[in-house]
């Protein structure tokens, strides 16, 4: 297989990473340290993996590696200052349970929020549906989420 | 799935030579070819140079480029407008936003699935798959005849010009974000209706009505009576996802729901 080196913005720095043509960006980004990207299924359905490319929600288990060349990659790692406040309303709704799905639920509750701000309940989880949890129900996250808005609407963090 | 080389051509013309070679494979989205763990593809061909991103107006209608997302047609304003909502509708299950940013229409339409929604929505719009070599061929026809052009590349997909007076999709899940058990649209037009069910589970099956039975859309009973005679003669199948009766039972209801949907659009009360 052919080896070669791609480039990418990885949260706000230059990365290099070598490269086979079947190498997943998955794979390239758990190497470069990205642990809150998890592998939940590698087969594009359960969430665990999102991470954003060029500012949109992708499934990095699904996106070969070469596909990221020139672009820029973010994960938790990289937004931890935009989802600090939002992930104690989650806990404080007992929304995580094992936790493994949640950093891709981070991910991707903030890709919504940056493209819907003010979101109903039936948005939120239209938006959320391609994040699983093998744990809850779901209405843990949604509680977050809303209790989130709302606290936002309010002008400030009220648990 | 292996990979020896990926190539990224600068032109169309480079991409089809590469095209012929043995073992050589388009990347569309990567969501279905990423999966066949067998697979052992000696070239990849990535078009994401040659501009296949786009949504086009042009004088012959909507050019919608290979490599345009389902996200993107789903959110698309001019899209929603043209297919009064169908086409969002159809996509708005299919596994999830992340999925979406991914998925390609190139990779739905060339993939000639039975369970897709989006070949169902497009082939009720009398949409066209536009090859490199092949030209224009009718959804219609490429989903029923079951080839593909061989070794050739879907560049677009076209809507007509022709704006439907309505347009509804329906689909019916055992559980959200899993393939349907079966899906409907319908797009109605001056001259006649068109009806595709699809998820049958084979590929869609389109339907016309001409004008002169227009008045199916305008009556329960006129609605109820096309959709359990289509739901008698269609041939359905079993899978995993359902029996041929329960498929059989779900077209009763889901082409009388498009047929509902439509004439609310045409009376303007949606």
């Amino acid at each position: 297989m052919d080896k070669t080196e791609i480039t990418f913005t990885l949260n706000g720095k230059a990365r290099t990473a070598d490269i086979t043509p079947d190498t997943t960006l998955f794979t390239v980004l758990r190497a470069l340290g990205c642990v809150s990207v998890k592998c939940g299924c590698e087969t594009s359905s359960c969430g665990l993996c999102t991470v954003f490319l060029d500012g949109k929600p992708v499934l990095s288990c699904s996106v070969p590696a070469f596909r990221a060349d020139g672009r820029t990659v973010e994960t938790l790692e990289g937004l931890q200052a935009e989802a600090e406040e939002f992930v104690m309303f989650i806990a404080a709704q007992g929304a995580e349970q094992c936790g493994f799905c949640n950093p891709g639920y981070v991910m991707n509750t903030i890709a919504l929020l940056r493209e819907n701000p003010d979101p109903t309940d039936d948005e939120i989880r239209a938006y959320l549906a391609g994040n699983l949890c093998r744990c809850s129900g779901y209405e843990g996250q949604l509680r977050g989420i809303r209790a989130y808005l709302d606290s936002r609407k309010k002008g400030g963090a009220e648990l | 799935m292996t990979v020896k080389t990926v190539v990224r051509p600068g032109t169309m013309e480079e991409a089809y030579r590469l095209a012929q070679e043995k073992n050589a494979a388009i990347a569309g989205g990567m969501m279905w070819l990423r999966l066949e763990k067998k697979k052992s593809i000696g070239c990849l061909i990535d078009l994401s140079d040659l501009g296949l991103d786009k949504i086009e107006k042009t004088g012959e209608g909507l050019r919608i480029g290979a490599y345009v997302t389902l996200r993107m047609l789903e959110t698309d304003p001019g899209l929603n407008e043209y297919s009064h909502g169908a086409l969002a509708a159809s996509m708005k299950n299919i596994v999830g936003v992340q999925f979406r940013n991914l998925a390609t229409v190139g990779g739905s339409v060339a993939g000639r699935f039975g369970f897709s929604d989006v070949i169902c929505v497009l082939a009720a719009l009398g949409a066209e798959a536009e090859y490199c070599r092949a030209g224009r061929i009718p959804v219609e026809q490429l989903i029923k005849e079951g080839n593909a052009p061989e070794h050739d590349i879907l560049t677009s997909v076209l809507l007509p010009k022709a704006l439907p007076l309505a347009c509804a999709y329906q689909a019916h899940r055992n559980t959200a974000a899993d393939f349907p058990a079966l899906n409907c649209a319908v797009a109605v037009y001056p001259d006649g209706i068109t009806c595709a069910v699809g998820a049958r589970p084979g590929r869609a099956a389109v339907l016309h009505l001409p004008a002169s039975e227009l008045s199916v859309l305008h009556s329960d009973a006129a609605r109820r009576a096309y959709a359990e005679k289509t739901a008698e003669t269609l041939a359905l199948g079993s899978n995993s996802r359902a029996s041929e009766d329960y498929r059989r039972a779900l077209c009763a209801v889901l082409v009388r729901r498009v047929l509902e949907d439509a004439d609310r659009q045409i009376a303007g009360k949606e």
